[in-house]
């Protein structure tokens, strides 16, 4: 008798342990989740987006860094635009010529791809050198990706003014963020191979 | 730093898959049956806005680069109307509502062709693409909704004392503005598409295992004369 209620409550017990809780079995998903590196990569890499944009936001970043920066923008394409003999004057951050306007606003002066970057290298496990390289030419190659953009985007508005919305919103957008993304996963894959990539990877 | 083949070969896949949708979209009509489906969407979530709050959200072809209209009035600020007429001994009056365009494609419709075009363009197999789709589609229709919440609730408590709805304080006012110029731009919904991406697929991705192929079994012998 005593044995076969031990052995009872031996199955018994062993039928609780296999149907976990709910909090359970959230806290397994859980641990499973963040057992990956990529996981809690990614996780801090939000984080660093959510402040990014906190900051970028007010009143103040706005004023101080992203104006000066859409206004650099601005007067560097008009240069350009000038020298490909397109005679466009350059106010703050309006291209303007008698036949077309651009205007560079938020979303246009390439500040998010430049964040996504920025945050990209500062959460991945790479030397202080390593990451200084990949900053230096990531940067350089979306300011030149964003001038590239902002002047076919004016040519496109004098050639083919139909198409403008189109090259604005679904070609221009897409392909910035995608070469964002690209320039980043170069600068990863010409990281050495450590144990830290294989297992983030 | 050069770039790898692989990674060129997968841009040169999603730029294929992205592309070929692109056209699909504007020539396809599907660019219409989206904006169809968000005014559909947020009419069941947003008719009834607040307290007394009402939201009509119509086709718009006034200007070109707007596809959707929104129509902000309330049951206060119908019954202050009214009030008002009744006084006067009127039998009719008017109400002027608050209107604003929207390009529902730019909005929300964009983020979604980004995200599959990210899935389709990924080595994954079927199962987890479909899995990923599923759950990307999901997030991104809640943030669809959850930004066009907000805007309607900026545009309401802008103008509360036309409807008393929304938020009458400066301090909120100026808490939902902030939000909303932070959620409103449409690289917002393409990080997210590509955050859902990242972690939808690139576990998977680790985890596959490299193809093997069968150099052995398929290995003929041959004897050189």
């Amino acid at each position: 008798m005593g044995n076969k209620e031990t052995t009872e409550n031996k199955e018994s017990s062993s039928a609780i342990s296999i149907t976990p809780s709910l909090t359970e079995r959230v806290a397994i998903a859980y641990k499973k989740f963040n057992s990956q590196l990529i996981n809690r990569l990614l996780l801090r890499f939000m984080g660093l987006m959510a402040l990014f944009y906190l900051l970028w936001a007010t009143p103040l970043v706005q004023k101080t860094i992203i104006a000066p920066i859409a206004q650099a923008y601005a007067y560097i394409s008009g240069a350009i635009l000038n020298l490909m003999g397109y005679g466009v004057n350059v106010s703050r951050d309006v291209i303007t010529s008698t036949d077309f306007s651009i205007s560079i606003k938020n979303g246009c002066d390439g500040i998010e791809g430049l964040a996504i970057f920025l945050c990209a290298i500062a959460i991945y496990p790479a030397t202080l050198r390593q990451k200084l390289k990949g900053l230096g030419y990531g940067v350089l190659f979306l300011v030149v990706l964003n001038l590239f953009r902002i002047i076919t985007l004016y040519m496109t508005g004098i050639h083919f003014p139909n198409l403008f919305d189109v090259m604005h919103e679904s070609i221009w957008q897409i392909l910035f963020i995608a070469l964002t993304l690209v320039a980043l996963f170069t600068w990863i894959d010409s990281l050495p191979k450590t144990q830290v990539d294989q297992d983030s990877l | 730093m050069k770039i790898s083949k692989p990674i060129v070969k997968h841009l040169c896949v999603f730029l294929g898959i992205y592309f070929s949708l692109l056209i699909c979209v504007n020539f396809g009509g599907v660019k219409e049956q989206f904006a169809d489906f968000f005014r559909s969407s947020t009419t069941i979530f947003y008719k009834s806005f607040g307290d007394g709050g009402a939201v009509e959200i119509k086709s718009y072809t006034k200007e070109k680069h707007f596809d959707t209209v929104c129509i902000l009035t309330s049951k206060h600020q119908k019954n202050k109307a009214l009030a008002a007429a009744r006084a006067k001994g009127l039998k009719k009056t008017k109400i002027t509502p608050v209107k604003f365009p929207l390009n529902t494609w730019n909005m929300a419709g964009l983020s979604f062709l980004f995200f599959i075009s990210l899935i389709f363009a990924t080595p994954v197999d079927w199962k987890t693409k479909l899995k990923s789709l599923l759950i990307g589609f999901v997030i991104l229709y809640a943030f669809m909704m959850a930004k066009m919440g907000m805007s309607l609730l900026l545009k309401f408590s802008i103008y509360y004392e036309r409807f008393s709805v929304g938020f009458e304080n400066k301090y909120m006012l100026e808490a939902i503005n902030y939000l909303n110029n932070i959620i409103g731009i449409p690289f917002v919904s393409l990080i997210l598409a590509a955050l859902i991406w990242l972690f939808l697929c690139f576990p998977k991705l680790s985890t596959q295992k490299p193809k093997t192929t069968n150099v052995a079994q398929e290995t003929i012998v041959e004897t050189v004369a």
